[in-house]
């Protein structure tokens, strides 16, 4: 790796190009791994206002809409329009719906005790079945910050390796010299291998899921509620891993949590 | 000799009138139901020797047309029950008054001479008491002959009590009276002759008549044993029929209706039905037409055999839910309510529809989720008659009460019938339903649970809520080391392109140092090291080119190196003369090696 850069930048005219083509690639794959888009914070503000308008008039459907129209958006605002569709939804008993929107809401704002209550409460009153991430790869979604972490904390230890190591080559005479060398190039591809695994989880890993309508395929069956993890199946059809074997839901059957995926 | 045409018409008119008005008086049943009830206790004969029998019967009659239910009681003095109860039931149209009455009959042995006697008679009829005075009989030594009844049915042949001169005119009387003989049948009939076990025979009792009739009285009807049988009143609009048999016209109208439901296959016999009939005569004179005159008759009607099929093997994946069901039937349910609080009670309405008999059957408790708790269900309805059919119409409710939140499917209901028209098992089904239950409020508060938080009025800022921000930085984090490392490898090769002899100079200097590790002899390998070395620092700090290693140092702390890279050089410089003086044969390739190392490692420290 190291001989492949030095090769690469040793010749200026080169070099400086794929300087730029890396770096593009590396930050076209931090836009993939980023948080979800803010939206308007004025837009969603106000379709709060609205659906809350509706809302206290007891026209749910049409506050449902309202709030729905500033979505998506993030932060405290995207927090607090999907616990109001998440309650309204609630209250007209359409629990699976519910249960996504808390969901949501609790990614957008995990310590708020009210979204959590809530969720919990339409958890007990649908009753349905809950299933894990399926495997190392559901492990590693359930956690989608720990393989970025680890890209980045292995990409600084290998520039610190990289800087030190004439240092290192110069006081530490007991390791051997090929080690001291090539060792900051070693956890360099580390930290490369941790964020194409953070990326190809992002575009074709597991995601958490809320199924919205029951499912059923292939002698297997889950009800409207179910909380799932999902992967994309083609056709817009999501598989369901940790579910029945060969269980595909159709894209309107399922809610994805994560902004951006299922309806 | 028969009725001329004409007055045979006026017969049948009569008859039709007269079956007509059997029909209404029969259809006026419950108006009849107020009139009293008759009690009656008989014990017959009235002397009787030790040892012989004697027949005590209960009578109860009345205005009724329904079955009679009752329950006697009563003590018996020198008489032992040998045999009974036997039932019998009668039925009687008089005057289009309609009576039925029913019978119990014990057989009573005498004991000893003297006074035998049944006492304390008490019979409670629909919930009233009748208490009916003692009946008694006398046990004598020689009791009376001629008390014996004839047996019934005993045919009695005609004889002429006019013997000698008058047997002619007696023998025309004979001939008139025979004339005069109403033309009156009984047939039953039974659809179909071979049913399945099961499925619904209808045993008609058809009354045929060319005259009319006053007055019906069941003598003896079947006891249809083997069969689950279910009544069918008469109804208003029975039609009377005219119909042609053996050549002859009759009127016929239904005297009795029974659904016979076979319980086990078989061969079965259907006794005959018999009844006494008061019927007017075929008058043989204009004058008789001015004096009716009636006659009871007696008519029985022919025996019927039916031959019951098994039902074929049920099929094993419906084996689980046939219940001995025959006919067509259609299954529903229903929740009500659907959706209640945690606690509350729903009700699960599954309700039975269509052909057959139903009566006896023992739903199965309907399978739901373990946190749905079923109650004993409450039954209604049950068999009903539409025309001749027996259909059923019959509702069980069964309480459910979920035991916590949740949405609970209840599996759909199966049950498989037989179907005796197309001699196929079929199944009905209903359902799936779908109970969701809700977290009562009572309930939450009492068990301190969390309700169901408002909405937000606005979207104020939480600790620790949203994403935290080192989240959104970790793909800076990530390409910026990448960014520096690229940046500063760059900015060096360009310092080192410019700065061009130093770079030359270290990269001769690992040049030699690789040829000076590839010499397998220690001198040879001690000269190229001393060479690489002299060249390294002639370039680097001015070394002379035939200044020996010993005065290396001076040369170099002129120079300004420091101190401990001087140190350095003298342990090399030694090491380096030991191996120029090493044997020839001795491995040296491992001292070598090091040395190689460790020049290289000095020699970028003091080129740095």
């Amino acid at each position: 790796m190291s001989g492949l850069v030095a090769r690469l930048l040793g010749d200026a005219k080169r070099g400086v190009p794929a300087a730029v083509a890396t770096i593009g690639l590396l930050l076209a794959s931090a836009a993939l791994l980023g948080a979800p888009a803010d939206g308007d914070p004025d837009e969603a503000a106000a379709a709060l206002a609205r659906g809350n308008r509706l809302a206290r008039r007891g026209e749910l459907d049409a506050a449902v809409q309202a709030y729905g129209a500033g979505w998506p958006a993030g932060g405290a605002a995207g927090a607090a329009l999907a616990y109001n569709l998440g309650t309204t939804h609630h209250r007209m008993e359409q629990l699976p719906q519910a249960l996504l929107w808390y969901r949501r809401a609790a990614e957008l704002a995990p310590g708020d005790p009210w979204v959590n209550e809530n969720l919990e409460l339409a958890r007990a009153e649908l009753a349905a079945s809950r299933y894990p991430a399926p495997g190392l790869p559901g492990r590693l979604a359930a956690h989608p910050a720990a393989a970025p972490l680890a890209a980045v904390l292995l990409a600084w230890t290998a520039l610190a390796l990289w800087l030190l190591r004439p240092r290192l080559l110069r006081s530490a005479h007991r390791l051997p010299e090929p080690l001291l060398r090539h060792a900051w190039a070693a956890v360099a591809l580390l930290s490369l291998g941790a964020w194409t695994v953070a990326v190809a989880l992002a575009a074709w890993g597991p995601r958490p899921a809320v199924l919205l309508d029951p499912c059923a395929a292939g002698g297997g069956r889950l009800e409207a509620g179910s909380e799932v993890w999902v992967t994309p199946a083609g056709d817009g059809s999501w598989a369901v891993p940790g579910g029945p074997p060969g269980l595909v839901c159709p894209a309107t059957a399922v809610g994805a949590v994560t902004v951006g995926g299922g309806r | 000799m028969r009725p001329a045409p004409t007055m045979r018409a006026r017969l049948a008119l009569a008859a039709a009138a007269a079956l007509a008005l059997l029909a209404g008086s029969l259809a006026a049943v419950p108006a009849a139901r107020a009139a009293d009830v008759r009690v009656r206790a008989v014990l017959e004969p009235g002397e009787i020797g030790p040892g012989d029998d004697a027949f005590f019967s209960i009578e109860v009659s009345g205005g009724v047309f329904d079955h009679v239910d009752f329950s006697p009681t009563f003590e018996l003095v020198n008489f032992e029950q040998v045999g009974g109860p036997a039932r019998s039931e009668n039925l009687q149209w008089v005057n289009g008054v309609t009576h039925r009455s029913t019978k119990l009959t014990w057989r009573l042995r005498a004991g000893d001479l003297g006074i035998a006697a049944v006492r304390r008679i008490s019979v409670e009829v629909d919930g009233e008491r009748y208490d009916l005075p003692s009946r008694q009989a006398r046990v004598v030594a020689e009791p009376p002959s001629s008390r014996r009844r004839p047996l019934a049915g005993q045919p009695r042949p005609p004889a002429s009590p006019f013997p000698g001169l008058l047997e002619d005119l007696w023998r025309q009387g004979e001939r008139r009276r025979e004339a005069e003989r109403p033309q009156v049948r009984l047939i039953a009939e039974v659809t179909p002759r071979s049913p399945w076990v099961g499925q619904q025979v209808t045993y008609t009792l058809w009354l045929y008549t060319q005259t009319s009739i006053a007055q019906v009285n069941t003598k003896e009807l079947p006891e249809f044993r083997g069969f689950w049988v279910e009544e069918m009143p008469r109804r208003d609009d029975t039609p009377t029929e005219s119909v042609e048999l053996d050549g002859e016209t009759y009127y016929r109208t239904p005297l009795l209706q029974r659904a016979l439901f076979a319980l086990r296959p078989g061969r079965y016999d259907v006794d005959p039905a018999q009844v006494y009939l008061v019927a007017r005569l075929a008058p043989g004179n204009p004058f008789a037409t001015l004096l009716p005159r009636s006659e009871q008759i007696e008519r029985a009607s022919q025996p019927l055999t039916l031959d019951v099929r098994p039902l074929p093997a049920v099929p094993p994946d419906l084996a689980g839910s046939f219940h001995g069901l025959v006919g067509d039937l259609s299954l529903a349910a229903r929740l009500v309510p659907s959706e209640l609080a945690v606690g509350d009670a729903s009700t699960l309405e599954v309700k039975l529809t269509g052909r057959g008999n139903v009566a006896g059957l023992e739903l199965p408790t309907p399978r739901t989720p373990a946190a749905v708790e079923v109650m004993r269900p409450e039954e209604s309805g049950g068999n009903q008659l539409d025309g001749t059919t027996v259909r059923a119409d019959r509702t069980w409710s069964f309480p459910l009460v979920p035991q916590r939140p949740g949405t609970w499917r209840l599996p759909p209901l199966q049950l498989t019938y037989f179907d005796p028209a197309a001699g196929e098992y079929r199944l009905a089904t209903a359902g799936p339903l779908v109970l969701r239950a809700r977290r009562g409020e009572a309930q939450a508060a009492a068990a301190g649970g969390p309700m169901l938080h408002p909405l937000k009025n606005a979207a104020l800022p939480l600790e620790g809520a949203g994403v935290p921000p080192w989240r959104t930085a970790l793909p800076w984090l990530f390409a910026l080391p990448w960014a520096l490392v690229l940046t500063t490898v760059l900015v060096r090769r360009r310092r080192r392109a410019a700065e061009g002899p130093a770079d030359a100079a270290d990269q001769r200097f690992a040049q030699r140092l690789a040829v000076a590790t590839a010499e397998h002899r220690p001198r040879q390998s001690a000269i190229a090291l001393e060479t690489a070395w002299r060249e390294l620092l002639e370039e680097t700090h001015g070394l002379p080119r035939d200044l020996p290693p010993s005065r290396w140092r001076r040369h170099l702390e002129a120079t300004g190196v420091d101190e401990r890279h001087l140190a350095e050089l003298d342990e090399l410089v030694a090491d380096l003369h030991y191996l120029r003086h090493a044997p020839e044969l001795s491995s040296v390739a491992q001292l070598s090696g090091e040395l190689a190392s460790r020049s290289r490692r000095l020699g970028r420290r003091l080129t740095a």
